[in-house]
């Protein structure tokens, strides 16, 4: 099968089979920020952004993606052009294991790009579909509050 | 991956979506998350109905009505200060997976640990649903899971409310209870084999509704469910500490 | 001592780096999503391998056939016990030789648990070895299985039916491991006591759940070395035992360990390296195991379940004269840890309090049950679960301030701590005195943090109630006489410094406290140096990251090297400056008359004009002393009477981690153990069905905290100077995770009167104690 979206900003035509879902073209794109941690949607660690919204890419089908505008952390920031949100995670020491940190960092700015002064109550919500073990949330809450 | 798909029907009516969905290899596809989730390796065949179901909500003078492709997240937000929103957000603590799950996939998969499911109910809503080649009405307790839903209507007076039980605020809840303050009638979900519905009484009609929808299991034995059932009626019909 | 004490705090307030915030070195691939984790990675003709678990809790292979799997198209190979030799390893990643059972085969004839690894298949795709592993016939002869760790020893059945077995105590009784040890005479003084308390304490199966699943891939380099890239917190150990279990030469294999998604023990476990080095080793192509979740939770590892019966004899003044404790320990299918774990959860929960007496008797036994392992904390939580819900019941019992009792009997500054010898890690240990205890000072900050005065002794009335509790605890800082690290240092012309180090970060931030230390002593800042740490062909040896072992262990070796650097550069700079004495000041060595070099000009004159050689130093570290670092957790919960539902609104987490080298995070270690514990506590425990099989096998019902469950999180440390750490430093890893859940429990009984000594805290255990069903 064929679509044709935008991955992170580029026109991309994409062929791929029958079942296959958004996380795995992505990986086998070499795309590795999206990270598996279930493939079952439970942990939000392949999240990504499609048309501004925060989603699982293991729960995502190729073909459902046809026009829409893909984003995964590779298009927020780069190693020499951080995103502000990911010098906020630095910063704020919000990253540990470092696993989870595109998908939630993703969400984060999924949040932020609705509503840009969102409440701490907001925040959590918006990352509670992103499982953290090693922060207890504490600092990435911070780091998203705080911007 | 979902290895076993072989096609993706995504045909041009709901007519032909349901005449395509003929086998037990064939599914029904909208939202889907469950379905990816699951991967069932005997579908060969996914019928993608995503683009002929509704995403809207649209409030009338007297009615609501929200098509069967609107998503959980539409539905917090959209009716953010009302029960309503409080368990589309509850349905599922992701809110990455509420931006994908729709409530007519939600309504289809039957689940009672969604605490949406047990407030449509609750408010017994009509639904739209496409059976072979007619739409016919129905409300949610009397259908019988056939069909493509399209559209979810109820009255928007509907004098409700939804408590519901798990050991931390994200974890699937054990028991679930919608009450309507007009009918009394009340739906219990959760961890349970199935919908319970009854009209509220006495405690010993409780008791005889509930038989067989609980098990004994890690979240606790049913005459503990059967409690925290009784408790919630209670603070339903005595006032909420 | 104390001069060396007065010493060390002068130093300490002139430190630059060492106990400021610090950004992490690896934070910018970490943030930028760059592929630096074990899977991101694309290797040609890569092999996927799907592992057949046994659907049975206890069976023999009568038969396998793989003929229909091995003709599915893009399948490999397939292998299965009647492919290996007959060679019983231990999959403990531990410190050679091994405390834990030999009892593990790659693949063997017998399982011993749901889950339990029965064939392997290697693919081209992961779709072909799914579908292969479908179509091995295995016919199994069915066991009886023994699931009750109390039957154990007395059971017909016998886990582990070989004779042959080493570091098996009893494998006839199904006994793992036992551990005997009295200090004292417990017998004779309980009968002194004016008080004999004497209860039983359950803990269940828990998991680590972290977010990176086990990942590992093998492949053969251009010089036809055996690469093993692995998400492992001991990439030494995986090393040595794929090179015992393969038989193949331990100089022909290097390990690396990338970054990693989380370990908290769970990755201190060969778990499937030797399997897929197996495949490219039999197909000469690279390959790729991966745990799905599913199989993270049922044939991974785990927390162990224990049964604690504690007896305290104990004063009416409430002093603790006598502790006897009964520990019984179920080891799953496979011996892994179980001793070890043991003795910890007997080493940690008897060495915090001083009683004179104490008696210990550990039993760990087999079970055809989920194998588990190590996870942070390591048997503390288990011990510290029991001991201090047990002081909570002294407390009530005896009318005194739970805080109080503890200021009364925790092991103070200068005391001896004679357990420690006795009680060593799976042996006997080294002797121990504590030089630095900040308890009591945690314990005051901690009573301030969560207003206890108040919160304690106010009336409980109405439904919903609302109780604070809390607890004392210790820990340790590496394994005495056992753990060693090493790390080496070499100097670059623009003054900046690479650091090799064996010290293992798995997201710990090891590498960038590391760096720390580097920096404090070369006197240069944190950004000229610049980690690589554990791989085993690029960096010195070390044990690996467990045990709270890294800042201690790890941190001592680099600071070692370090000091040796600076001491070869500032003997350059005097040679150079041809002076007798010289100092060091802000990356110049200067002379008393005021000329000075800089560490540039050092370096470049060493590489091309001057006595060329290059300035590098390597250093190893060890210790027999692993001061205990100490913490206090307080809770403060809610219960609803009615449907014994609890909430936790804060956690305050106090803790005497020596001097903190890197607070931000310090404080992030202990912000994150504190949900593992609330899990523990109220959510996260492993259901088995009654054949042995795992029920919760994913994040729906294996259910961890997210972002809406946190309740308010309060870290603070209070300070010492501990005198054998690297400035001062002791360990933090897994100590915060002990507290919260016995705090818990001991908020449950202060708010509704309900004694909890089973964990998992459910809401119909709450119920039942208040009688209301």
């Amino acid at each position: 099968m064929k679509i044709a979206f935008t991955l992170n900003g580029q026109e991309t035509k994409a062929e791929f089979t029958p079942g296959e879902t958004l996380f795995h073209y992505l990986r086998s794109d070499e795309i590795y920020s999206v990270k598996n941690g279930c493939e079952l949607g439970e942990c939000g660690a392949c999240t990504v952004l499609v048309d501004n919204k925060a989603q699982n890419s293991c729960l995502i089908l190729m073909h459902t993606l046809e026009g829409t505008v893909v984003e995964t952390i590779e298009n927020l920031g780069s190693k020499s052009n951080l995103h502000h949100l990911q010098q906020k995670f630095i910063d704020e020491g919000a990253v540990q294991c470092g696993y989870c940190t595109p998908g939630m960092i993703l969400a984060s700015e999924a949040l932020l790009r609705e509503s840009e002064q969102p409440t701490s109550e907001q925040v959590k919500d918006a990352l509670a579909g992103n499982l953290c073990r090693c922060t207890g949330y504490v600092k990435p809450i911070k780091a998203v509050c705080n911007e | 991956m979902w290895t076993s798909v072989q096609n993706i029907e995504q045909p041009a009516t709901l007519l032909e979506a349901s005449k395509l969905n003929n086998s037990e290899h064939s599914t029904l596809f909208s939202g889907g998350t469950y379905l990816v989730a699951q991967k069932n390796k005997s579908i060969h065949t996914i019928i993608d109905i995503n683009h002929l179901v509704e995403n809207k909500i649209e409030e009338k003078e007297e009615t609501i009505s929200i098509g069967a492709g609107v998503t959980l997240q539409q539905i917090a937000e959209h009716f953010a200060k009302s029960v309503i929103g409080r368990c589309a957000q509850q349905s599922c603590y992701s809110k990455n997976i509420r931006n994908q799950r729709t409530i007519g996939g939600e309504i289809a998969q039957q689940s009672s640990t969604s605490d949406i499911n047990v407030l449509l109910r609750t408010i017994n809503v009509n639904l739209k649903v496409f059976v072979e080649d007619q739409l016919i009405d129905v409300s949610i307790c009397e259908w019988n899971g056939k069909g493509i839903i399209s559209e979810i209507t109820f009255a928007k007076d509907a004098n409700i409310d939804l408590k519901r039980y798990a050991v931390i605020p994200s974890a699937p809840p054990f028991v679930i209870v919608g009450y309507n303050y007009t009918t009394k009638n009340c739906i219990v979900g959760g961890r349970t084999d199935r919908f319970a519905t009854f009209v509220v009484d006495k405690n010993e009609q409780v008791d005889k509704a509930l038989e067989g929808c609980f098990t004994d299991d890690h979240n606790g034995s049913i005459k503990y469910k059967i409690h925290v059932v009784k408790v919630a009626l209670n603070d339903f019909t005595e006032g909420t500490p | 001592m104390n001069d060396k004490k007065e010493d060390k705090k002068e130093d300490n307030a002139e430190m630059k780096y060492v106990g400021k915030k610090t950004a992490r070195v690896d934070g910018l691939a970490l943030v930028s999503g760059q592929p630096v984790f074990a899977d991101d990675i694309k290797l040609r003709n890569m092999l996927h391998a799907k592992i057949l678990h046994s659907p049975h809790a206890h069976a023999h292979i009568k038969s396998i056939d793989t003929s229909v799997a091995k003709k599915v198209p893009g399948v490999k190979l397939v292998l299965t016990h009647e492919d290996f030799d007959l060679h019983y390893y231990t999959t403990a990643g531990q410190g050679y030789p091994e405390p834990s059972s030999r009892d593990t085969r790659i693949l063997d004839s017998t399982v011993r648990f749901v889950g339990d690894r029965v064939a392997v298949v290697a693919a081209d795709t992961i779709a072909a070895a799914e579908e292969a592993i479908e179509k091995i016939k295995v016919e199994y002869e069915v066991l009886e299985a023994i699931f009750d760790p109390r039957e154990s020893m007395t059971s017909k059945i016998l886990v582990h039916e070989q004779s042959d077995l080493t570091m098996v105590h009893d494998h006839k009784r199904n006994l793992i491991a036992e551990l005997k040890a009295e200090l004292g005479d417990v017998e004779t003084a309980m009968k002194g006591c004016d008080h004999v308390f004497e209860e039983e304490y359950s803990v269940p199966y828990a998991q680590q759940s972290h977010i990176e699943p086990h990942i590992v891939v093998t492949w053969f380099d251009e010089h036809n070395r055996l690469i093993i890239r692995t998400a492992t917190q001991v990439p030494f150990h995986v090393r040595r035992i794929v090179a015992e279990v393969l038989n193949f030469p331990v100089g022909r294999i290097r390990v690396i360990k990338p970054r990693i998604g989380g370990g908290f023990g769970s990755k201190q476990e060969i778990l499937n390296e030797e399997l897929c080095a197996a495949i490219t080793l039999k197909t000469g192509q690279p390959a790729r195991i991966e745990y799905t979740r599913e199989e993270e939770l049922y044939a991974a590892r785990s927390r162990h379940p224990q049964i604690l019966k504690v007896r305290m004899g104990v004063k009416d003044d409430g002093f603790i004269e006598a502790i006897d404790l009964n520990i019984l320990e179920n080891g799953g299918a496979y011996g892994t840890h179980s001793l070890t774990v043991m003795s910890v959860t007997a080493n940690k929960a008897l060495s915090f309090y001083a009683a004179p007496h104490k008696k210990l008797l550990g039993q760990a036994v087999y079970t055809n049950m989920s194998v588990p392992g190590a996870y942070r904390g390591y048997g503390a939580p288990q011990g510290f679960f029991a001991m201090e819900v047990m002081l909570d019941e002294i407390a009530a019992k005896l009318k005194i301030d739970p805080t109080e009792l503890r200021h009364k009997n925790y092991v103070k500054e200068g005391d001896d701590v004679p357990i420690a010898k006795i009680l060593g890690e799976g042996g006997e240990g080294y002797p121990m005195v504590i030089y630095t205890s900040g308890m009591a000072d945690c314990i005051e900050e901690g009573k301030k943090l969560i207003d206890w005065d108040k919160l304690y002794s106010e009336e409980k009335t109405g439904r919903v109630r609302r109780g604070v509790g809390m607890i004392g605890c210790g820990q340790g800082s590496g394994i005495p006489g056992i753990d060693m690290a090493a790390a080496f240092i070499k100097m670059n012309e623009d003054a900046s410094f690479n650091l090799l180090a064996g010290a293992t970060d798995i997201g710990t931030g090891s590498d960038t406290m590391i760096a720390q230390i580097a920096a404090e002593v070369l006197e240069v800042p944190v950004e000229k140096i610049i980690v690589y740490s554990s791989d085993t062909d690029m960096t010195p040896f070390d044990t690996g990251a467990y045990a709270s072992s890294t800042t201690y262990i790890s941190g001592g070796a680099v600071k070692k090297a370090a000091e040796k650097v600076k001491q070869q550069i500032l003997d350059m700079g005097k040679k150079l400056l041809k002076v007798e004495e010289a100092k060091i000041e802000n990356g110049n060595v200067i002379a008393n008359d005021g000329q000075s070099v800089s560490y540039e000009e050092i370096c470049t004159k060493a590489f091309y004009t001057h006595e060329q050689h290059q300035i590098m130093a390597n250093a190893s570290h060890m210790s027999y002393d692993s001061p205990p670092p100490f913490n206090t957790t307080f809770a403060d919960i809610e219960v609803d009477t009615e449907t014994g539902i609890v909430r936790v609104h804060k956690i305050v987490s106090v803790s005497d981690a020596g001097q903190i080298i890197n607070p931000q995070m310090a404080e992030g270690q202990v912000e994150g153990a504190i949900p593992q514990s609330l899990g523990y506590a109220l959510s996260e425990f492993m259901v088995f069905d009654d054949k042995g099989a795992p029920i919760n096998t994913n994040f729906f019902d294996y259910h961890i905290h997210t972002t809406i469950d946190m309740p308010e999180i309060v870290v603070k440390f209070v300070h010492t100077d501990e005198p054998t750490g690297p400035f001062g430093a002791k360990a933090i890893a897994e100590i915060p995770i002990n507290g919260p859940a016995p705090a818990i429990a001991n908020a449950i009984y202060n708010a509704c009167g309900v004694r909890i000594r089973e964990l998992p805290i459910t809401p119909e255990k709450i119920l039942q104690g208040l009688g209301k069903i």
